[in-house]
């Protein structure tokens, strides 16, 4: 890939269902993800919001779809702007930005995430990642041992 | 500056505050839920044979591992442990009574599996002068949580970035 190639847009359909079922199952109780009575009248939201796990999770899913299931994600640098409520298409638009090639078939490479709703940005994220360039398993970056690993999440 | 903190705060500033165990082990199914709900069809949460050739097993969602140190709900015998303890006490000690998460980093450094136990660290990194904000007048704030495993291995680490303000 180039630097500051875009890489294809994707989508996710929000809904009370999976905005509550990402709050619960992250262990995270808080009334604002999960109770629309508690976000409306108590919260002064317009509804539930998603959590901060479960937007991290749908930006790590946006690298491993991506660049494949062996990605290894080391970092997810990210901030919600404005709530993300049900019932709203978000469309993932991921740029390309950086690669550091550590072996033949393993590189480091960034990426950055606008998350849009009806073209307006609701969040962002940065995301460092090891990929296998070879595609046969061969060279998985989970086989980085941890001391090197961090050594690459460096800024 | 930080001159116009409270000692309380000050002596926060680069030192552990608390260390919640782990409250429950990681799970499968609990991970798997969680994949479901964002339709995360990764093999490496869901499939032996695939995860088999990069992480030996099955790795819980990396995007969980603050929420393996989250307390339950409720509990039969004991107060539950609110989650992010050391945000509410300074947003108390300073009296601020509202606080927003501004951003967040996230590091993963080892594989989270079933059956692991993971604990957590809380410290304050900085802390900055008053601000003024469209939302009030407060302080930002940063705070930084070490993910420990069952054997000290540090797992991940998360800083997070808060402003406290009131209107």
């Amino acid at each position: 890939m180039n630097i500051n190639e875009p890489l294809p847009k994707t989508c996710f359909l929000t809904t009370v269902k999976n905005i509550q079922a990402g709050a619960i199952f992250s262990r995270d109780w808080a009334p604002l993800h999960s109770d629309q009575d508690w976000a409306k009248n108590k919260g002064k939201l317009p509804d539930i919001i998603m959590n901060n796990y479960t937007f991290n999770g749908l930006i790590i899913k946006y690298i491993t779809d991506h660049f494949g299931p062996s990605a290894r994600i080391g970092k997810v640098k990210f901030n919600i702007k404005k709530p993300i409520c049900p019932n709203k298409k978000l469309e993932f638009h991921g740029k390309f930005i950086n690669e550091d090639k550590i072996s033949n078939q393993l590189s480091i490479i960034k990426v950055e995430i606008n998350v849009k709703i009806s073209n307006q940005i609701f969040a962002s994220a940065k995301v460092t990642a090891g990929i296998d360039l070879s595609d046969k398993n061969i060279n998985s970056p989970w086989k980085i041992d941890s001391e090197t690993w961090k050594s690459y999440l460096a800024d | 500056m930080e001159s116009n903190l409270p000692k309380e705060i000050l002596k926060l500033i680069g030192k552990t505050f608390c260390v919640d165990t782990s409250p429950i082990t990681v799970q499968k199914g609990l991970w798997q839920n969680f994949c479901s709900a964002i339709e995360d069809g990764n093999p490496l949460y869901w499939d032996n044979s695939v995860s088999k050739k990069h992480t030996d097993s099955l790795i819980s969602h990396p995007a969980l591992l603050p929420s393996w140190a989250h307390d339950f709900q409720w509990h039969p015998k004991r107060q539950i442990i609110h989650p992010m303890q050391l945000h509410f006490y300074i947003k108390d000690i300073l009296s601020l009574p509202f606080g927003i998460v501004t951003d967040v980093e996230i590091e993963f450094y080892e594989q989270v599996k079933e059956g692991d136990e993971i604990s957590s660290e809380q410290k304050l990194i900085t802390i900055s002068e008053c601000v003024n904000t469209k939302l009030g007048n407060g302080r930002y704030w940063e705070i930084e949580v070490n993910y420990k495993n069952q054997v000290e291995q540090l797992v991940g680490k998360q800083n997070i970035n808060f402003l406290g303000y009131e209107k």
